[in-house]
């Protein structure tokens, strides 16, 4: 398991109750003493706005640096548990650390809000223990102080999350080119993601004659690398929009990312919980509205995303709207950022990498998106065993899938994520409609990218010169499409006696005649005769066992009900006990009927004890009963349990049997036909005679 | 599409059996995932038996059970508040599939965090429902009140409820099984018997195919419970727990069964 961690903050003390402390992995951090080890800086701001920035402000910076710091220390690759049964995943954090202001901290709704948000975010348990700040933190500390003029910025309507890709350069260009003032907060996590947002804030300023602010935070957990999934980044993230939105009375925090990412529907089943990034999720969002509504003490203050219903092709549409697709180059969407060239800041092969060339190939803009941009091109490009074949051919076969469903299907197969979703919104149903016509838009645009590219590369087919390994080639193999698996091959292929036209499974008085490769025998009439006769006559349906019985046997047997002779003594029985159904037969039941059984002896022994023969009459007559009433159920009282099997069950057991009898027997004659037999029939809980090619028998 | 963290399977002997039953022989067949289902499921047995006390699945399927017998009174909207269900008039089957996840999440998060069990639980009801119930996308999503209850109505009586007692649990074993064996295939590509990501395509539609199949043990063992139960005791979180135990127990034996049939 992963051990629980007691993140110790800012010189916070363990907590006496040893409940708290015991079994924990004690991690201390703190932001400011020499010997810090996490740092939170935040540039461009003005010596006002170190004046301004409430206590609880800085508090929230704090514990989102904790909690970021903490969360990337914690690994979830640890052993399984449950005998290795059971993936850990979530991880138990608890939070201890003075804060300015404890009233609000420890109010129940705010604590109760900001566990809310970091659970969905990132599937762990958070506990915090606040306590009251005892040495005075200097907030200057964490701000470098510039001389930007910051008053035309008061009382702007969103503080945007501006992280330099195409997403955030169409919000911050929805933003500018409205005329509205521009607050950009950028959370950088490398250096070389510093100078790429710098410069496209640049030449916004260069073009758009707005009021324009750029602040850029430092995170810097040194040491801290454990875990790489960083599920908590975006309340980081947010919090820092919340702290700069709350000293500019800005009307809220606006994250711009496109529909079909935020969602991020999940593209294997392993996928559950926070294993799939919530980042910019609505449901992410509604809880840290929730949360920062209390931290800044206003209810209309507002955290959101105008994009939840744009796809990627639709954002890169808007930046071409808004003339500024020479700023594309200027962006970057690619996951692998820290480890890209200086010259090349696109992999090529992550989803992100293959969506954002599919955007910019489908909205006309593929000049502004140099090849040379990316390590391996995103269709024609090797990719390597493991993540990078898979996701090439994931993401073809997932817009494929949508592309290829009614609106109804693909709301029935990804019912949990477009609740999940829809339920943010007050319009829950129209909500939903839209998300999947979203989905099904980003599909058909994928599906015509993909075909296009097809198309281009067509002489690359068939020269021989597609690089196999490619996301075009797996394509041509068919790889996204998938099929069905070849049926069962026969274990013995019949080829000195290959089947004539002629197969033959017919009765004839109290025999059956069988033909077949050929070879003729006779066997004795069986019920298993007639069950394989009908499963011959009707080959590659599926029946079951219940329904086969009754057209074989032609039975109009119904599945019993509690007027059954079983469940009437079931029901007798029962009605003074507190069981129902299935687990009458287990062990449990049994115990109780021991019970029973062993009070009737005791009553039969204190009834002949006392002399008295009515006594002794009743009781034994009781104990009688009891046995009479269990003796269909066990075998005897120290026997086994016998489990009751429901009709369908016994059917199965029934017409096994039969079917097994007779390949009993035709083995001994004809060992080729029971090869045969033994591989093309099902038998289960459904019923089948399934060939590998079409045979027709001639039956009854 | 964000990011997505893809895991590995433990290192013991019952996955590694599961692993070279996998990457091991001939290309896979039709007959290969019975085996496979099998292998993976003794291994995650333990997970399955742990499962049977895990909140979000018994309320789940014990919201299915109030939903299919609310539908068959007049005052249904009621009958579902009574159960935790809000449903305004001209609630649609999307809202009604939606509130029912609401109210497990509600459930849940008010006993601590979500299980992945819970999730796949979820997951399995929402699409048996939406399958079962709607025969169009206007049903899915549009005109609700008396229209949403004539369509969930039909899985309120012995056979219907059976019906939808099957689906949700071969939903929910295909996700079980798949939670593990998705991260065997997705590491198995170019072995002998998944020589192509198509491969594990063709295989993830026959695991569903037999883990639908395989939950035919427990349609007419949903049906016959719902009936009786409501009947003799009126269905309540307790028995339907008791039920679920059983359930599974037997979905289990099953796919046991079909490995010593095979």
């Amino acid at each position: 398991m992963i051990r629980p961690r007691l993140i110790l903050c800012s010189g916070a003390d363990p907590p006496d109750d040893r409940r708290f402390t015991q079994g924990r992995k004690i991690v201390a951090l703190d932001t400011l003493n020499p010997d810090s080890n996490t740092h939170l800086r935040i540039e461009n701001v003005t010596d006002a706005f170190s004046q301004r920035i409430a206590d609880r402000l800085v508090d929230l910076l704090e514990i989102a640096t904790y909690v970021y710091t903490a969360d990337c220390e914690a690994s979830r690759e640890r052993a399984w548990l449950d005998d290795k049964s059971a993936e850990p995943w979530s991880r138990d954090f608890l939070v201890c650390m003075p804060v300015r202001d404890l009233t609000f901290w420890t109010r129940e709704d705010v604590q109760d809000a900001l566990v809310g948000a970091l659970s969905f975010l990132s599937s762990d348990k958070f506990e915090f223990q606040f306590s009251s700040l005892r040495k005075e933190r200097p907030t200057q500390e964490y701000l470098q102080i510039s001389d930007v003029e910051d008053s035309p910025f008061y009382g702007v309507d969103r503080v945007t999350m501006f992280s330099g890709g195409l997403d955030a350069l169409g919000g911050a260009l929805e933003t500018v080119t409205g005329g509205g003032q521009l607050v950009a907060v950028s959370h950088r996590p490398a250096v070389q993601t510093n100078k790429r947002q710098r410069e496209i804030f640049r030449r916004l300023r260069d073009r758009w004659k707005v009021p324009m602010m750029h602040v850029p935070v430092w995170v810097n957990k040194s040491g801290f690398r454990n875990e790489s999934t960083q599920r908590t980044r975006t309340f980081l993230f947010s919090a820092l929009g919340a702290a700069v939105a709350g000293v500019l009375q800005a009307g809220g925090v606006r994250f711009y990312e496109n529909g079909v990412t935020s969602l991020n529907w999940p593209l294997a089943s392993e996928v559950l919980q926070s294993r799939a990034s919530r980042s910019t999720h609505p449901e992410t969002l509604r809880r840290l509205e929730s949360f920062l509504r209390l931290v800044v003490g206003r209810a209309d203050f507002v955290v959101d995303n105008p994009f939840i219903f744009h796809t990627k092709t639709d954002v890169v549409v808007g930046i071409a709207g808004h003339g500024a697709g020479d700023l594309i180059p200027h962006t970057c969407s690619c996951t692998h950022t820290m480890f890209q060239p200086k010259t090349q800041w696109h992999c090529g092969r992550c989803g992100q990498c293959i969506d954002r060339r599919i955007a910019v190939l489908a909205s006309g803009e593929s000049e502004h998106d140099s090849e040379d941009d990316y390590v391996i091109d995103v269709f024609t490009g090797p990719r390597k065993d493991g993540y990078d074949r898979n996701i090439g051919v994931s993401y073809a076969r997932y817009a494929r899938d949508i592309h290829g469903m009614a609106e109804a299907d693909v709301a029935t197969t990804y019912n949990r994520e477009l609740v999940r979703a829809a339920q943010c919104f007050e319009d829950v149903g129209e909500t939903a409609r839209r998300l999947v016509g979203m989905q099904k838009r980003h599909a058909e645009t994928v599906c015509a990218v993909l075909d296009e590219q097809v198309r281009l590369h067509s002489q690359g087919y068939v020269d021989g010169s597609l690089n196999e390994s490619s996301m075009l080639a797996m394509i041509g193999m068919r790889q996204h499409v998938g099929g069905v698996l070849p049926p069962k091959p026969e274990k013995q292929p019949p080829t000195a006696e290959a089947p004539s036209d002629s197969l033959v499974f017919r009765k004839t008085g109290d025999y059956w005649t069988v033909v077949y490769t050929n070879r003729q025998i006779a066997l004795k009439d069986t019920k298993g005769m007639s069950l394989i006769a009908y499963l011959l006559s009707h080959p590659h349906r599926e029946y079951d066992p219940l329904e086969l019985r009754r057209l074989v046997d032609g039975t109009t047997a119904e599945p019993s009900t509690a007027g059954s002779a079983a469940s009437i003594r079931r029901h007798q029985f029962t009605s003074t006990d507190e069981f129902a159904g299935e687990q009458l037969m287990d062990g449990e039941y049994r115990e109780h009927v021991r019970q029973l059984i062993g009070q009737a002896d005791v009553a039969v022994a204190e009834a002949e004890r006392d002399g008295d023969p009515e006594r002794i009459r009743l009781a034994k007559a009781e104990r009688q009963k009891l046995f009479e009433v269990t003796a269909g159920e066990l075998h005897s009282r120290d026997g086994p349990v016998r489990r009751f099997r429901d009709d369908s069950q016994r059917a199965r057991d029934a017409l096994s049997k039969r079917v097994r009898r007779v390949l009993a027997d035709i083995r001994k004659s004809h060992p080729t036909l029971h090869t045969h037999l033994a591989n093309c029939l099902t038998l289960g809980t459904v019923f089948s005679y399934k060939p590998d090619r079409d045979l027709h028998w001639l039956t009854d | 599409m964000g990011h997505t963290r893809l895991g590995k399977i433990p290192k013991s002997a019952k996955w590694r059996a599961v692993v070279d039953e996998v990457v091991g022989g001939t290309l896979l067949v039709e007959g290969d995932v019975g085996p496979i289902a099998a292998l993976t499921l003794d291994a995650a047995t333990p997970a399955l038996e742990k499962s049977r006390d895990d909140e979000g699945l018994r309320h789940t399927f014990y919201l299915l059970t109030q939903v299919a017998l609310a539908a068959r009174d007049p005052n249904w909207q009621d009958l579902l508040s009574q159960a935790g269900l809000r449903l305004t008039p001209d609630a649609s089957l999307f809202d009604l599939t939606a509130e029912l996840q609401s109210a497990v999440d509600r459930r849940v998060e008010s006993r601590g965090l979500p299980s992945d069990v819970s999730e796949m639980a979820q997951q399995a009801a929402g699409e048996a429902l939406a399958s079962l119930a709607a025969g169009s996308v206007d049903t899915l999503f549009g005109t609700g009140g008396q229209h949403l209850q004539d369509a969930v109505r039909p899985l309120s009586t012995k056979s219907g409820f059976a019906r939808l007692g099957q689906r949700f649990f071969g939903s929910f074993l295909t996700r079980f099984l798949n939670f593990y064996l998705s991260r065997v295939t997705a590491s198995s590509v170019g072995s002998p018997r998944l020589n192509s990501v198509g491969a594990v395509s063709e295989f993830n539609k026959a695991l569903q195919t037999h883990c639908e199949q395989s939950a035919r043990i427990v349609r007419d063992f949903c049906g016959q419970w719902y009936s009786k139960t409501e009947y003799v005791e009126g269905i309540n979180p307790e028995n339907t727990s008791r039920f679920m135990a059983v359930a599974l127990r037997k979905l289990s034996r099953e796919l046991a069964q079909q490995r010593a049939d095979a």
